[in-house]
């Protein structure tokens, strides 16, 4: 198992070597000189600028700039912000838990609202249950986070005055708190993630109703609770729990969204103002940090197949 | 908010009679009080009773425990005035920092770290008086050889500040005494003042510039009304009190945290909720409902920015005068104002926004190239120029693809193509930097002196004169202005000037947009409307 798992952890660094080369390349060769958006719009004689340019080593061959970030990056160092001239290191790592926490709770919440859904529309298939579960994941499915986002606010902070409107607060500062400002976000991001996952629930259930063992577990006098969730659920978990893996991608892409409209101090919303900004060493700390995590949830999947199937274990 | 904060809102709100009972217990209920909690709060209402139940106006002393809550659409990258480039920015420097000078609402400029200042030597030399026993929050003295720090800092070259540009007319500063500073300046340079009211004019403490380092932008000192206390990065900004402020009996309330909230709509939500007590910007669509809502107090700031379409002169079809004037003639502001702005904007004849008071020319009807289609074809014709075709850059933003759209309808109304080309915003300031289009939108906000707008865009060798602008007259009259005080002859040569550019055309103006902001008349008052628009809290009061 700890081979396995150390065999799998080191294929990781080439494949973060091959994103952090794509990611500055696609940084670098696009059009825009960073030295504009950190000059900003007053422009400067051209002795500053010039002397930015060799502060931040603008005037080397990129392949030099690559390996000297690369070089840093190894070893944690991610450079520092154009803009604000802090360590990307640190300022990713401030960051992090926001989104973090968001993802996580908008997981479970997707689940929560997947897993009856998808299992009782599969099991009443055609019936009316059935059609309030597919109604449900279509609408989740095709309203847009930020319009959803904007409606909460509307319904829950403005006339209902339930939470406040947006912000954040740090669970180690006043947890409860915290929970409160976490609502909304939680069901904007969570609701099409779990909408999305009712319908995968819902499929991959109906398949394995429809297997043998099914039969047999019937035949062997099984109730019918027992079959769902000792045998049916079980086997129809592998692919939901492959979709989850997979959906952590466009997970981190809404909680970009999500963290802009209300407000919240995450990854998403560093990444965007570091697009904004042309702050290039913090948008490849991001977008580094992102990857390693899509990477490590996939990791994470892979384990699970084998708790969930025996079969798959360490082959 | 947290509960306590917002229970401790609404005992007060009780006791003021600033809340119905029925509001009371709903708010009350929502944030989960138990029984005997909302009793007291009840009585505390029932205490209050005549006439200020009815919601009259708060109690004019303000509360000196007060907390005020600020929300911005933009973000901060630094606190270091050396380094900064963005209004927000700017904007919580006025709290923190004190400027050598301040501008008033009439743009008149006032003494604040500077007590006063002698123009010498023909306007070559200006001699600053600070106050004495200034301390910055650090507890070190803010005297003459702090201010000579600031201002070298930032004009050292290898510094790499932004800000260099506002200044660079300055040759060497001397600390002649504890609280004297000679500015010595290559030749007489009016609009430097107007710099000094801002970010070259902000003044950090030495100590802590030496003890930061690269470092210092993110836990500044200055002399200013609050001090630091903590910066949570994209959500907010605490500062509070600076109890030893040496401007006597300011600032008025504790608290002072500023938000950045990127969503507009959200970010009006959350002045609504009261969640937040003062928003920089209300969208263009919201601002009727503001208005009418007597909750809330309202600045309007006409002509606090501006689009404009730049016009490359060293390319076709723009190489060609009368094809420019006949592009300023063909374009109705008057749809933009309506379909873009929703009316909270003005049309603009000329570069000279309304902001500048004075320095305005009411009479430019008369001489500007407004709507007229038909004298728009007039000079199209004239221009010997056929099949007139370009492409206007724009950036990939809602507002300005409208905008686009009118222009190219306008324009296909007296024979020209438009094709409108959206870049993301880095490319396209490269584009703009390079001089590489043909036509671009972009905008201006105003600075402190009509110099900073002017001279830089329509200068032969102005910093940002992307257009290939050169009118050696305009270059005359700029060069007079700078030598000039602020008076007549002064807003005499900016008409003049004025005159020449709307003939000229490097520009298509368009309009004046007029930016609001907004608070809750329950909680604040006393903002001083300064047409900088920057909010100054040490003179505002919380109720």
């Amino acid at each position: 198992m700890l081979t396995y798992l150390l065999r799998r952890l080191a294929l990781f660094i080439p494949v973060l070597v091959l994103i952090s080369i794509l990611v500055f390349s696609l940084l670098h060769l696009a059009p825009g000189d960073p030295v504009n958006m950190i000059v900003g719009e007053d422009r400067p004689g051209p002795e500053v600028i010039a002397a930015i340019r060799k502060e931040y080593g603008f005037d080397d061959p990129l392949p030099i700039q690559y390996l000297r970030w690369a070089s840093h990056a190894a070893v944690g160092d991610l450079g520092y912000s154009y803009r604000s001239r802090e360590a990307v290191t640190q300022v990713v790592l401030e960051r992090l838990p926001t989104t973090v926490e968001l993802s996580v709770l908008s997981i479970a919440f997707g689940l929560v609202l997947a897993l009856p859904l998808g299992i009782l529309a599969a099991l009443r298939r055609g019936t009316w249950i059935d059609a309030v579960s597919s109604a449900v994941a279509a609408l989740g499915i095709s309203m847009p986070a930020f319009w959803i986002g904007i409606l909460l606010i509307y319904l829950f902070a403005l006339t209902l005055r339930w939470v406040p409107p947006s912000g954040y607060v740090s669970p180690t500062e006043d947890l409860a708190q915290n929970l409160r400002l976490m609502v909304l976000p939680v069901i904007t991001l969570g609701l099409g993630y779990g909408a999305t996952l009712t319908r995968y629930v819902r499929a991959s259930m109906l398949e394995s109703l429809g297997l043998d063992f099914v039969r047999t577990a019937r035949a062997k006098g099984l109730s019918g609770a027992q079959v769902v969730f000792g045998h049916v659920l079980r086997s129809a978990l592998v692919p939901i729990v492959t979709v989850l893996g997979i959906e952590t991608g466009r997970l981190l892409g809404g909680a970009v969204l999500t963290e802009t409209i209300f407000a919240l101090p995450g990854m998403g919303r560093l990444a965007v103002d570091a697009i904004l900004s042309s702050d290039f060493p913090t948008m490849q700390g991001a977008v580094l940090i992102m990857a390693l995590w899509v990477l490590l949830a996939n990791l994470v999947v892979d384990l699970l197949y084998g708790v969930l199937d025996p079969r798959m274990g360490r082959s | 908010m947290n509960d306590r904060e917002e229970l401790a809102a609404l005992t007060k709100a009780a006791e003021q009679g600033r809340m119905g009972r029925r509001e009371l217990l709903r708010r009350a209920a929502a944030l989960g009080l138990s029984a005997p909690a909302i009793a007291g709060l009840l009585a505390a209402c029932g205490a209050s009773s005549g006439p200020s139940a009815s919601g009259a106006a708060p109690s004019a002393a303000g509360d000196p425990n007060g907390k005020i809550t600020y929300g911005l659409g933009s973000d901060w990258q630094t606190l270091d005035p050396t380094f900064y480039t963005n209004v927000a920015e700017r904007e919580i420097f006025y709290s923190i920092y004190d400027p050598l000078v301040d501008m008033d609402q009439k743009l008149d400029i006032q003494p604040r770290l500077a007590k006063s200042w002698d123009v010498q030597d023909g306007g070559k030399t200006i001699v600053f008086t600070l106050q004495p026993n200034v301390k910055f929050h650090d507890g070190t003295a803010c005297d003459a050889a702090a201010v000579k720090f600031n201002l070298e800092r930032m004009l050292d070259p290898k510094t790499g500040s932004p800000q260099r540009t506002n200044i660079d007319a300055i040759t060497s500063v001397d600390a002649v005494g504890a609280t004297t500073v000679r500015l010595s300046l290559k030749e007489p340079f009016t609009p430097l003042l107007g710099s000094l009211t801002e970010g070259p004019g902000f003044v950090s403490s030495p100590a802590a510039i030496k003890a930061g380092g690269k470092d210092y932008g993110l836990k500044p000192v200055g002399t200013g009304a609050f001090t630091f206390v903590e910066w949570l990065k994209a959500d907010q900004i605490r500062l509070k009190k600076n109890p030893s402020y040496w401007r006597s009996g300011l600032p008025k309330f504790a608290d002072l945290v500023w938000k950045p909230i990127p969503d507009e709509t959200v970010k009006l939500a959350n002045l609504k909720s009261g969640a937040i007590d003062v928003i920089d910007n209300v969208p263009s669509s919201d601002r009727k409902s503001i208005r009418d809502d007597p909750t809330f107090a309202t600045w309007d700031a006409p002509g606090t920015r501006w689009p404009m379409i730049r016009l490359n002169l060293a390319k076709p079809p723009f190489n060609n005068k009368l094809v420019r004037q006949a592009v300023s003639l063909a374009v109705n502001r008057a749809d933009i104002v309506k379909a873009v702005y929703f009316g909270e904007a003005t049309p603009a004849l000329g570069p000279i926004s309304p902001v500048y008071k004075s320095y305005y020319d009411a009479s430019i009807d008369k001489y500007g190239l407004g709507y007229d289609p038909s004298k728009a074809k007039e000079k199209l014709t004239a221009s010997g120029a056929t099949n007139v075709a370009f492409t206007v850059e724009i950036q990939n933003v809602a507002s300005q693809q409208r905008l686009a759209e009118i222009v190219k309808e306008n324009l296909a109304a007296i024979g020209i193509t438009v094709t409108i080309q959206p870049y993301a915003i880095t490319a396209f300031q490269d584009r703009i930097t390079n001089k590489l289009y043909q036509a671009t939108i972009g905008s201006w906000t105003p600075r402190p002196d009509i110099d900073g707008t002017m001279y830089r865009h329509f200068a032969t060798d102005g910093n940002v004169n992307s257009m290939h602008y050169s009118n050696p007259d305009v270059d005359a009259l700029f060069k007079r202005s700078r030598t000039l005080a602020n008076g007549p002859d002064r807003v005499k040569v900016y008409q003049d000037v004025q005159k020449l550019i709307v003939d000229d055309a490097p520009w298509v103006f368009l309009i004046f947009e007029t930016q609001t902001r907004a608070w809750s008349k329950k909680a604040v008052s006393g903002i001083p409307q300064i047409p900088d628009v920057m909010v100054r809290f040490a003179e505002v009061t919380r109720y």
